[in-house]
C-alpha cells in the first residue's frame, strides 16, 4: 500500500498528470508497472515487433533517433511507445536511455482503461501524436 | 431528411458515442455553410477550431501545393486544437458544403466526456503519423 502512494506521489509531480485526481493517480500506478532503465539501454527499437507497451517517462532522459538520424529528446512527463501499441506495426523509433531512468510502463488492454478513466492521458498522447505529425510534415519531401 | 444526431453517429470520429453525448456534441458544434474557394483554415494562421466535414469537399494544400481532399466525415484542424501551434495546412472549399466546427474548450470537455472519440482521434493520429513519416524525408530537428 505504500508503495503505491509513494508512486502516486511521484506521478502527480508530473505536470500532465498534475490536473488528475487521487483517484485518476491511483489508477495510472495499479495498471501501470514501475521500471528502472540504466543508461544507454535501448527501451524501444525501431522495426521491432511492437510488444504492445507504451512507456511514461517519471525520471531521466532518453533520445529519439529514426532512420539512424537524432529525432531529439524526451523527459519527465513524456509518453512513448503508444503508436506500436495501438496499431501492432513495428516500432517506428529508437528510444535510449541516456541517463538513469524510471519509467511507467502501460500494456495495451491498461492503455485504454486508463483512456477511457484518465482524459488527461489520452489528450497528452493526442498532443503527442499532433506534434509528431506535424514534424513530419513540415519535412522536406524527398 | 436524417437528423443532424443521424449525421453526427455516421462520422467515424463519432463513431460509438451514444445518443445524448451525440447531442452534447452537437450543443459544442456550430454550423458553418461554405462555397467554393472559402477558406476554412489558413496555413500559418493561429486557430485552435477543431472542423468536421457534414457535407461537400475540401481541398488541403500546402507551401501553394495541393496536398488532399477531404470530404463527408473527415475532421481537420486537429493539430492546431491540440497543440496550439499555427495552421500547418490550408483548407479550402471545393464547391459548397457544411462543417462543424468545434471551439478548442467546447471539443477538450468533449473529449473529457467521451473517451471514445479521444480512442478514434488517438488511431486515426498514428495511422497519419506513420503515412507521413514512411513518406518524408527528415531534417535535423531539435525537441520532439
Amino acid at each position: 500500500m505504500r508503495k503505491v502512494d509513494d508512486r502516486i506521489e511521484r506521478l502527480r509531480r508530473l505536470s500532465i498528470f498534475s490536473t488528475c485526481t487521487k483517484s485518476d493517480l491511483r489508477k495510472i500506478a495499479s495498471l501501470s508497472d514501475r521500471m528502472e532503465a540504466r543508461e544507454g539501454e535501448v527501451l524501444v527499437k525501431e522495426g521491432g515487433a511492437g510488444a504492445a507497451e507504451m512507456f511514461i517517462i517519471e525520471q531521466g532522459i532518453a533520445t529519439v533517433t529514426q532512420k539512424g538520424r537524432d529525432k531529439g529528446t524526451l523527459g519527465p512527463g513524456d509518453v512513448f511507445g503508444e503508436m506500436a501499441l495501438l496499431d501492432h506495426e513495428p516500432r517506428s523509433a529508437t528510444v535510449t536511455a541516456t541517463t538513469p531512468m524510471t519509467l511507467h510502463v502501460v500494456g495495451t488492454r491498461e492503455f485504454w482503461t486508463l483512456i477511457e478513466d484518465v482524459p488527461q492521458l489520452g489528450r497528452r498522447i493526442l498532443q503527442a501524436l499532433a506534434r509528431r505529425l506535424r514534424e513530419a510534415q513540415r519535412a522536406p519531401v524527398a | 431528411m436524417p437528423s443532424d444526431t443521424d449525421l453526427l453517429a455516421a462520422l467515424p470520429l463519432f463513431a460509438g458515442c451514444s445518443k445524448s453525448q451525440l447531442r452534447q456534441l452537437l450543443n459544442a458544434a456550430e454550423v458553418q455553410v461554405f462555397e467554393d474557394g472559402t477558406v476554412l483554415a489558413a496555413e500559418g494562421e493561429l486557430g485552435s477550431d477543431l472542423f468536421v466535414i457534414a457535407a461537400g469537399e475540401t481541398i488541403v494544400t500546402a507551401a501553394g501545393k495541393e496536398v488532399g481532399r477531404l470530404s463527408r466525415g473527415d475532421f481537420f484542424g486537429e493539430l492546431s486544437l491540440l497543440d496550439e501551434e499555427p495552421r500547418s495546412a490550408t483548407v479550402t472549399g471545393a464547391g459548397p458544403g457544411r462543417v462543424y466546427r468545434f471551439r478548442k474548450r467546447a471539443f477538450d470537455k468533449v473529449l473529457d466526456a467521451n473517451p471514445k472519440v479521444v480512442k478514434v482521434m488517438v488511431k486515426v493520429l498514428t495511422q497519419r503519423v506513420r503515412q507521413s513519416e514512411g513518406v518524408a524525408t527528415y531534417a535535423a530537428r531539435g525537441g520532439h
